[in-house]
């Protein structure tokens, strides 16, 4: 009995030896193949030094395949995307982002999860809620590799003392009027995702008395919503990003953020991945997406935004402690298909409908 | 003989009807793309998987929005910047040309230094002088119980002003000015004409030209214009016209069919303007510079020189160097414009900077797309202008028109209609995401300004230092060369400067057809922006503005020797 036992165990070692060899010999296959394309081209919105330095020192000299990385805005790249995808003549590999709803809606990505083949991807151990996440219907387009908490407030520390404001209604009170910037709502980004869910949880009356009620001012600049806050010439800012507002904290200025108790949801910010369909580079394409979904492209891609990744044996160490979900507690997922998808666009056309566009 | 006369007029008038017709074609197609782009795709409201549907409901949406009219008024209200901006910009060229000041040449060089400094970082210079609660100008006069805001229409007209318009302004009219011979104004004096009689009666009439043109250049690029509007005016509610634009592209979904629609009023306006333009000026020819000898000896007006001297250098102190100065301090802080925290001022963002791994081929880039976008424009620009107007062509009046298209479609739209033409025609593809895309894309854009100057210049000079030439024995191209070019040189040099800056700074025009190999500074700067570095970006801005001081220098340098030479 003992000795069969051992000759299954043998056996099953053995299988999985031999599958491990042979995914081995496959991922070499494919890294001379994608070697052999020469090139991926990705395309992005985060333009940080960082990033662009480790893709070469990392990705670069590992594989030898050259990233050329084109920076842009979200719009401009969707707009290429769909024009090249309406030709059939794509020069982009993979685009890393949001969600990218409308390029996704004309049907120009491929599913990404048949070319996540390296066991330290597809292993669901080590992604945040022991699973790979994938925002799109279908499950296999669009997946989310950072993960970040928002709709935390800034504050002007010498104006606004500590637990003076608790959850999205202390900011109706009178004392705050005309003391709100925000990141204007009305255009997308941080503010709109604010905007957003307060509509989506606290009605179309809360958006009134808030935005319209209670004077607040707009930017169109994250760097100008921190300065205004640091400088105390508004005490509440709305709609902020940790790159707006991490070199005033850094730096010891009166500026403090403040999770209210009813305003924090999730996003997956600008770290979803999205395989081009037909891409120019099929294999050096899987071979970048696997890089990146690795512990060492999270790694880098997480320090270079400053924000943290959604696999879990990625260190968060010189992230924003505000940003990080607490793993015991589920947040309302505003990139999420079902939100994103479809009531974020009704939600979008009552925003427009209250505050004009 | 009389037959041989006949064929020989006969093959004239086919040529010229030919060569118009070919130009007309060429000059529409790479013109009237764009605007037809926009027309056809305002009625595009196909959603999701759909390709094309037609629909007028993105006209609807854009038109009865409250904002837009709102916009729109704000849009036309500071238009009255360019009409403030052409004022300046007159006195000031006329002063510089026609007057001997001392430091004239620092004053000249001041504005170009002027035109080549970065708008938005600027603006944010600005704000910190002029910010009402924390701006460094307003902290020293509140005392005296002064203070300025920035953020008002005052403040965004200023800023336009300083930044853009007088200096390029000033860059334009000045070798119009230039190139006129000072005894037409000697004789108005000798008629007892008091210096405003002179200007009034006699130098702007024969400027008209060169006026109207940099006026309607202003006007149109102003109604273009929304970054430093975007900076100033969102605090107050300030709104224009190419802001509306800007948030529908931007917005997820973007609404191209809106954004489009309000594009073609856009086309419509210009079109107005081009056609009151081609009235006003037509067929108008007033020589400045003819074969009877010229003079262009600038006034001696005693001890008044030094003070308008010294008002013209406080002009620019205040204008350029201010803020350039609070620009450049600014690059050499931790936090631009914090100087109360701990260790305030690093020298570590020009060294990352400087150390970043593709600055170097981004400056090379850059150069390349400048210097061979201002190259190749100055020939073709010249010209086509010379067609213009030593031609007789068949459909010149609609030429003129054509030309100015361009200018009617924002930067990110014809960027999308040029990827839409690359991706569609197979003979062009090839041109897509390479430096052949960027130049075409830049030379179509640039083509109003230069042609128009251009056109401004051969206005001035008699077609009698053509003829001496022909009958000499000279070809075309070397009169063109050897006497033409010599006689406009002065506006060859603007016209090089404007256009290597403008290619080198664009953004919005290049973004959609660029690649990883055709990166300039000026998408590094965007890179940069987006990342929240805006100390790097500042540092980039400051690096642009230098390269194009160098190259207008270099420039200045040889055209004006080749001027020297001609007259």
């Amino acid at each position: 009995m003992n000795i069969r036992w051992i000759a299954i165990i043998l056996w099953i070692l053995a299988l999985s030896l031999e599958a491990r060899a042979a995914s081995q010999e496959d991922w070499s296959q494919l890294t001379a193949k994608g070697r052999s394309e020469g090139v991926v081209v990705v395309g992005t919105n985060v333009g940080h030094p960082t990033f662009r330095e480790g893709l070469t020192n990392l990705f670069q000299k590992r594989f030898g395949i050259k990233v050329d990385l084109r920076t842009q805005q979200s719009s401009e790249t969707d707009a290429i995307l769909i024009r090249e995808c309406a030709v059939g003549r794509p020069t982009v590999d993979i685009t890393i982002g949001g969600n990218g709803d409308a390029v996704y809606r004309k049907g120009c990505f491929a599913p990404i999860k048949p070319h996540l083949i390296l066991p330290e991807v597809i292993d669901a151990k080590n992604w945040r809620g022991g699973l790979l996440k994938f925002n799109d219907p279908q499950r296999d387009q669009l997946f989310e590799t950072i993960q970040s908490i928002y709709g935390w407030i800034i504050v002007n520390s010498d104006q606004i003392k500590s637990r003076e404001l608790i959850s999205a209604k202390d900011l109706l009170k009178l004392q705050y009027r005309g003391k709100i910037a925000a990141f204007d709502p009305r255009t997308g980004g941080a503010g709109q995702n604010v905007a957003s869910y307060l509509m989506h949880t606290l009605g179309d009356n809360y958006i009134k008395e808030l935005f319209l009620g209670q004077k607040v001012t707009y930017t169109r600049n994250y760097q100008q919503l921190g300065e205004w806050i640091a400088r105390g010439v508004y005490a509440i800012g709305l709609g902020g990003t940790a790159r707006g507002i991490e070199n005033f904290r850094k730096e010891g200025l009166p500026l403090k953020v403040v999770q209210l108790d009813d305003l924090a949801f999730v996003a997956g910010s600008v770290g979803i991945l999205r395989l081009t369909k037909d891409a120019p580079h099929p294999n050096a394409s899987t071979v970048f997406l696997n890089w990146f979904a690795s512990k060492e492209g999270q790694q880098l891609f997480s320090r270079a935004i400053g924000e943290p990744s959604r696999r879990t044996d990625v260190s968060t160490e010189g992230v924003p402690e505000y940003l990080i979900p607490d793993p015991n507690l589920n947040y309302f997922d505003t990139y999420e298909h079902e939100y994103n998808f479809t009531k974020h666009p009704e939600i979008q056309k009552k925003l427009e409908a209250i505050l004009g566009r | 003989m009389s037959v041989v006369v006949v064929n020989r007029y006969r093959l004239q008038a086919d040529s010229s009807v030919l060569g118009g017709t070919a130009l007309v074609i060429i000059i529409g197609a790479l013109s009237l793309t764009p605007a037809i782009f926009i027309l056809v795709n305002s009625f595009n409201v196909a959603q999701h998987a759909e390709s094309w549907r037609f629909g007028a409901q993105g006209w609807a949406d854009a038109f009865g929005n409250r904002q837009t009219l709102s916009a729109m008024g704000y849009s036309f209200l500071l238009s009255i910047r360019s009409l403030i901006g052409i004022a300046l910009a007159f006195v000031l060229s006329w002063l510089l040309v026609r007057i001997r000041i001392p430091c004239r040449r620092f004053i000249e060089l001041s504005l170009w230094i002027g035109y080549f400094l970065p708008a938005l970082p600027l603006a944010l210079s600005w704000i910190l002088l002029l910010d009402g609660d924390y701006g460094i100008v307003n902290r020293i006069l509140k005392p005296i119980g002064w203070s300025f805001n920035i953020y008002s229409i005052y403040g965004i007209i200023w800023v336009h002003l300083t930044a853009t318009i007088v200096p390029v302004m000033t860059i334009l009219l000045t070798p119009a000015l230039r190139q006129l011979d000072a005894s037409l104004e000697e004789a108005g004096r000798v008629c007892g004409a008091g210096p405003v009689q002179t200007i009034r009666r006699v130098l702007l009439p024969v400027l008209a030209p060169a006026l109207l043109t940099v006026f309607l250049a202003g006007v149109i690029r102003g109604l273009e214009a929304f970054e430093i509007e975007q900076v100033l005016g969102t605090r107050v509610g300030i709104y224009v016209y190419a802001t509306r634009i800007y948030d529908l592209i931007q917005s997820e979904p973007p609404y191209f069919s809106q954004a489009m629609a309000l594009s073609t009023l856009f086309l419509g306006v210009l079109f107005v303007l081009a056609m009151l333009y081609q009235h006003f000026v037509g067929e108008r020819q007033i020589a400045t510079i003819s074969g009877r000898g010229v003079s262009f000896r600038p006034m001696e007006i005693g001890k008044s020189r030094f003070l308008i001297s010294g008002i013209l250098i406080g002009f620019v102190l205040i204008a350029v160097y201010l803020p350039f100065g609070i620009l450049l301090t600014g690059s050499f802080m931790k936090l631009f414009g914090f100087f109360h925290i701990n260790e305030p001022f690093t020298a570590s963002h020009w060294v990352s900077v400087v150390k970043d791994n593709v600055f170097l081929s981004s400056l090379q880039s850059s150069l390349f797309l400048g210097i061979t976008t201002a190259g190749i424009g100055l020939i073709l620009y010249s010209m086509l202008a010379y067609a213009l107007v030593r031609c007789s062509l068949a459909g010149k009046k609609v030429l003129n028109i054509l030309i100015w298209l361009p200018w009617a479609v924002p930067g990110i739209l014809l960027g999308l209609s040029f990827l839409s033409l690359l991706l569609s025609v197979p003979m062009l593809y090839p041109l897509y995401g390479t430096y052949g895309s960027l130049v075409l894309i830049l030379l179509v854009k640039e083509m109003p300004i230069g042609v128009h100057m251009m056109k401004t210049a051969l206005v001035q000079t008699a077609e009698e230092l053509e003829h001496v030439a022909r009958v000499c024995g000279a070809g075309w191209f070397i009169t063109y060369r050897r006497i033409i070019l010599p006689m406009v040189s002065p506006m060859l040099v603007s016209i090089f400067a404007i256009v290597f800056m403008a290619a080198v700074k664009d953004i919005s025009t290049i973004i959609l057809l660029g690649s990883g190999t055709t990166k300039p500074l000026s998408l590094l700067m965007m890179s940069y922006s987006m990342a929240g570095e805006m100390q790097a970006a500042a540092i980039i801005g400051v690096i642009l503005s230098l390269l194009g001081v160098a190259v207008a220098l270099i420039s200045r340098r040889y055209g004006l020797r080749l001027g020297t030479e001609a007259h």
